[in-house]
């Protein structure tokens, strides 16, 4: 009786140690926790508050807002073009996740090589991860913009855009190949294939830093005693290299999903930005597209992380 | 007695002396065709890369060739890729129009202070969420990823408003004579400081997930030596994750120094480089200039290049560092 009772209090008082544990841990959330109480809680209130709002520019009498409840919703799901888009969207991601997460880190296990020229190809590779915010998709958008407007304007200033784009141009490769009298369909799956790849290697930057990172925090004392156990190059790689990383597929995963639907290129990113500043409904619109949006993308998150997670390796007992 | 043990002793070693012999025949066997293996494979790696790197590096040759094209070269047809007057023109008229040497460094000082505070909050934040367990917890991980799958174009406004009319306590209106923070490092400095800035949510997913790979065994073993939970995340924990704090730190670096979504918000006269760049042609083209010689995409080649031309220098200077710095020490595992 006593004995038990004793493990029941050693329990009691045990529990509450990690209780206290837990308690410290929070700690180490207090500046985000702030941020969100103070700042963002209200940002994306007011953010969903618009999504109520039908909002419209008149001229004299500037912004006019009405409360409609979920009309918006209800008009964003009658706009085809909307539903469209969200459609592809969905579908580009799905071949996004597997293709970035493959090739990236095929790609880190290279890199974290000791091949030759690997400072090289280590900062080349580091560009797509500069240019992941859209700066010189942007560049050549404005150039395209101006450019036109120029044009109307009579300045002699003309489209110089064309030297730049025109020399790995599309219409090129498909005109070639049109001349190699395959079969449209095989054409056209060549086209895709090579503008896929453009795609793949230009999104997979920061997926490729980060598996790079994480094959890096493995000890290289692990690889010493596969080997000495005369592990092969594969096995290692399957054994050890493959579970260590597994937590960073995770994270490159949902960071594939989440960047796949919220690049600057996106069709709906380019739709919600041109329906808040223009438009019937304007921002209110805008508003629910985007959070219409943003719970189609949480769902598939949801679908994928619990899949990828369940091979994910954590070095702790529970 | 002693007979058992030498027959003993010496049967084993008969085995491995055979052992040894096919070891080594296989052995050279292995080695050349190894060799012939690893050279195939070689050329084909380097091939992969190289082509890898091209289709990196050519949107960048195509800005460099236009920014080293003379003005009559745009209209020549037959000047395709290599200018026909190769000229620095583009490069000095950036360099003055856009005020380069002022934006250049305000962009160090922002990008260096936003990725400073971003590693340092996005890890503690990290492994907070690491080692928490429970509904509550949930809940915070959920708020961090909203953070980064929330489209920014959505917040832009009630965010605009939130620093242009920031006003704590009325303290800023007491410094400065008006409320708002706008045109100052304030509004870089809370996102930072509270892991809001750019693309922050996947810096704490990052580092999260390292520290859930981190083994309790270490922080048993930090706690059995007297250290508090703070004590074992800053004595032990965070040097182990150095190597994914390094490539934040750059990512968090890059991406404020590039970013115009957050610099166009915050920094509508505070020079930086992400927003000279797209306003110096127009500006250049209200101040009369159109009809001269310059042209607009021009322009903007050369300043996309300038813009990111000091990043590619740092990465390389701090990757031959810092990186190369990381794999030799034992800081790892």
């Amino acid at each position: 009786m006593s004995i038990a009772e004793n493990t029941l209090q050693v329990k009691a008082r045990r529990l509450t140690a990690m209780q206290k544990k837990q308690l410290s841990y929070w700690l180490f959330l207090v500046p985000f926790l702030i941020g969100f109480v103070f700042l963002f809680l209200w940002i994306y209130f007011d953010s969903i508050r618009y999504s109520f709002l039908y909002m419209e520019l008149r001229g004299a009498e500037g912004l006019f807002t009405e409360f409609r409840g979920f009309e918006m919703y209800a008009q964003a799901f009658e706009d085809l073009d909307f539903v469209n888009n969200v459609r592809n969207s969905v579908t580009t991601m799905f071949g996004n996740v597997i293709l970035v997460t493959l090739y990236s880190l095929f790609i880190a296990v290279i890199l974290s090589q000791n091949i030759k020229g690997r400072t090289f190809f280590r900062a080349v590779f580091f560009i797509p991860v500069i240019l992941a915010t859209g700066f010189m998709t942007k560049a050549d958008m404005s150039n395209m913009i101006m450019e036109q407007t120029w044009d109307n304007l009579g300045t002699d200033i003309q489209a110089t855009g064309t030297i730049a784009n025109g020399i790995f141009d599309r219409m090129d490769l498909q005109a070639y190949l049109m001349n190699l009298n395959f079969s449209p369909q095989i054409s056209r799956f060549v086209i895709n294939a090579v503008t896929g790849i453009f795609d793949i290697i230009n999104i997979s930057g920061v997926q490729m830093m980060i598996f790079l990172a994480g094959l890096q925090s493995i000890s290289p004392s692990i690889y010493e005693s596969a080997d000495i156990d005369g592990a092969t190059a594969w096995e290692s790689f399957w054994l050890i290299t493959f579970p260590m990383i597994s937590p960073m597929i995770l994270v490159n995963v949902i960071y594939t999903i989440i960047d796949s639907f919220t690049r600057a290129d996106n069709p709906i990113m380019l739709q919600v930005r041109s329906q808040s500043l223009m438009g019937k409904g304007g921002m209110g619109l805008a508003a629910a597209m985007a959070w219409i949006y943003f719970l189609v993308a949480l769902i598939f998150i949801g679908i994928f992380s619990f899949i990828v997670s369940r091979f994910v390796y954590y070095q702790q007992r529970d | 007695m002693s007979m058992s043990n030498t027959a003993a002793a010496t049967a084993p070693v008969k085995t491995s002396k055979d052992k040894f012999k096919k070891a080594k025949i296989s052995l050279r066997d292995r080695v050349t065709k190894s060799r012939i293996k690893s050279f195939i494979g070689r050329f084909f790696l380097y091939l992969l890369m190289a082509e890898i790197a091209f289709i990196i590096i050519f949107p960048l040759l195509t800005k460099l060739s236009a920014a080293l094209m003379s003005y009559e070269d745009i209209f020549d047809r037959t000047v395709t890729f290599i200018p026909k007057h190769p000229t620095l023109e583009n490069f000095a008229l950036v360099l003055k129009e856009s005020d380069y040497g002022l934006a250049l460094y305000h962009t160090a000082l922002v990008s260096l202070l936003a990725a400073s505070l971003q590693t340092l909050v996005c890890s503690l934040t990290g492994y907070g969420l690491a080692k928490l367990r429970g509904k509550l917890s949930n809940a915070v991980f959920f708020i961090v990823l909203m953070t980064v799958l929330v489209p920014p174009q959505i917040i832009l406004v009630p965010m605009y408003l939130k620093f242009r009319f920031m006003n704590p306590l009325g303290l800023v209106e007491l410094i400065t004579g008006k409320a708002g923070v706008m045109n100052t490092l304030w509004p870089i400095i809370i996102l930072s400081i509270t892991g809001y800035g750019f693309k922050n949510g996947l810096f704490i997913l990052v580092m999260r997930q390292f520290y859930k790979g981190v083994p309790e065994e270490i922080e048993e073993a930090a706690a059995i030596d007297g250290y508090g939970v703070v004590g074992t995340y800053f004595r032990i924990v965070l040097p182990m994750a150095v190597p994914m704090m390094v490539t934040i730190f750059m990512f968090a670096f890059s991406w404020q120094w590039t970013d115009t979504f957050y610099s166009g918000i915050f920094f509508t006269q505070y020079k930086v480089l992400a927003n000279t760049i797209f306003t110096m042609p127009s500006a250049m083209a209200g101040a009369g200039a159109v009809g001269t010689n310059f042209n607009s995409a021009m322009l903007l080649h050369t300043g996309v290049l300038l813009a990111i031309a000091p990043l590619i220098i740092i990465y390389c200077v701090a990757q031959r560092r810092i990186i190369a710095g990381i794999e030799r020490s034992g800081l790892v595992g």
